[in-house]
């Protein structure tokens, strides 16, 4: 049994965009593993993917060398390559592509080679770095006071659809937004419903949470006493919600 | 009159057309021309499809259907004035062309002119979740790039629910 772990730098585009391009391809190769009994992940960040294989030392190797050789990454950093004695990833993960991630995976990755990142050479331990730092992120035990906004949208595929979630994610991409208000709302659900989606969005490294501050607040009443237009309650009217 | 225009832009094949006309209540007028090479269909559009909602007796929203290509640029001029909705058709299965992407994020800036910007991932009924998925991602980081804060989603553009469900996530995120 064996696990090689490595990262690398995603393509250019020719307009110089760093971008995971050929990532559906590489986790329509990747499906292959499924059927093998390669278990481990597939990560991306920031222009970096990080990848964890673990199986039968010859798969392991042979996989290896065939995704170090494809042209849709570059300048691979191997951080582990050694035999191991049982598995850390019982399955073959590759939905974990959250761009700023703080991904449970990634997380266990780190606990069980430990020993592994504490005898890292220079080249590792910057490569490991454009993932390591999300460590020092920790969920917000307490939103009491805070101003929270969300900088990007969740992946839906990955987070529910609800109807609920998607009402949460328009009200929080718009302005920033006190937590107490968003429980006075009740139409996110129940406090404790709100909380799970907000750690949910914090683990994603999507939310950015602020203290309340008075401009923030003016804002928000603002937004909430403008009329809504005659357009939205006739859109509403024809998609029969109104 | 209270006239608002969605535009609707995408590569070849993407569901444009069919969008268009599952939302319209008018018989869409489109410019489908017989393809003379291989583009997987026997029809492309030449230049925009026009459909429309009548909302009241003075308020309505025009559907416009662009080729996403830069060689119909002009097309994204004709469009790009007080949008209500920019929406950006994504087609499953294939890469999507990202150079074209980032000139058409570029024109249209939705967060330099706070045009409400919508990504919709069209003929994965059938795809895997993971390859779409990581479709997904690639075109969020395309997003992240331009600065725009869009929900990339799976539409089926035949479906009359499915169309609709994108009005009602535009008519939300424009309140």
């Amino acid at each position: 049994m064996k696990c090689i772990a490595y990262i690398s730098k995603a393509p250019l585009t020719k307009s110089g965009v760093c971008l995971p391009i050929g990532l559906s391809g590489i986790v329509k190769a990747s499906n292959r593993n499924k059927k093998s009994d390669i278990t481990g992940f597939l990560c991306y960040r920031k222009g970096y993917y990080f990848q964890v294989m673990e199986g039968p030392s010859e798969e392991i190797e042979q996989l290896a060398s065939k995704i170090l050789a494809d042209s849709r990454h570059s300048d691979p950093c191997i951080l582990i390559d050694r035999s191991i004695s049982e598995r850390c990833f019982r399955t073959w993960k590759i939905s974990v592509f959250n761009l700023v991630d703080q991904s449970q995976l990634f997380k266990k990755f780190i606990e069980t080679y430990e020993i592994d990142l504490s005898s890292f050479n220079e080249q590792q331990k910057i490569g490991i770095k454009k993932f390591y730092d999300l460590k020092n992120i920790s969920h917000s035990e307490n939103y009491e006071g805070k101003n929270l906004r969300l900088k990007a949208w969740p992946d839906l595929n990955s987070m529910s659809q609800s109807q609920t979630i998607i009402d949460l994610c328009v009200k929080l991409t718009k302005v920033s937004y006190p937590f107490e208000q968003l429980i006075e709302d009740e139409k996110f659900g129940t406090r404790d419903q709100v909380i799970e989606a907000l750690n949910e969005f914090e683990s994603l490294g999507i939310l950015t949470v602020t203290e309340s501050e008075f401009s923030q607040n003016q804002e928000i009443e603002t937004l909430q006493t403008k009329e809504p237009s005659s357009f939205f309650g006739a859109i509403k009217k024809f998609l029969g919600m109104g | 009159m209270d006239y608002q225009k969605l535009a609707v832009i995408g590569e070849v094949g993407s569901g444009k057309t069919q969008l268009v006309q599952t939302l319209s209540e008018i018989n869409p007028f489109g410019t489908e021309v017989k393809s003379t090479i291989d583009i997987g269909k026997e029809y492309t559009t030449v230049g925009i499809d026009y459909g429309r909602i009548t909302l009241s007796d003075d308020m309505a929203l025009g559907i416009y259907g662009v080729p996403g290509q830069e060689r119909y640029s002009f097309l994204w001029e004709f469009v790009n004035r007080s949008l209500w909705g920019l929406l950006i058709l994504i087609k499953y299965g294939e890469t999507p062309d990202y150079e074209n992407l980032d000139k058409m994020l570029t024109f249209f800036s939705p967060e330099k002119t706070q045009t409400t910007c919508i990504v919709a991932v069209t003929h994965c009924e059938d795809g895997d979740e993971l390859s779409i998925a990581a479709l997904g991602q690639e075109v969020r980081a395309m997003l992240m790039h331009h600065n725009v804060v869009a929900p990339v989603v799976n539409i089926d553009p035949r479906s009359q629910e499915s169309a609709k469900s994108l009005l009602v996530l535009f008519n939300a995120l424009n309140h």
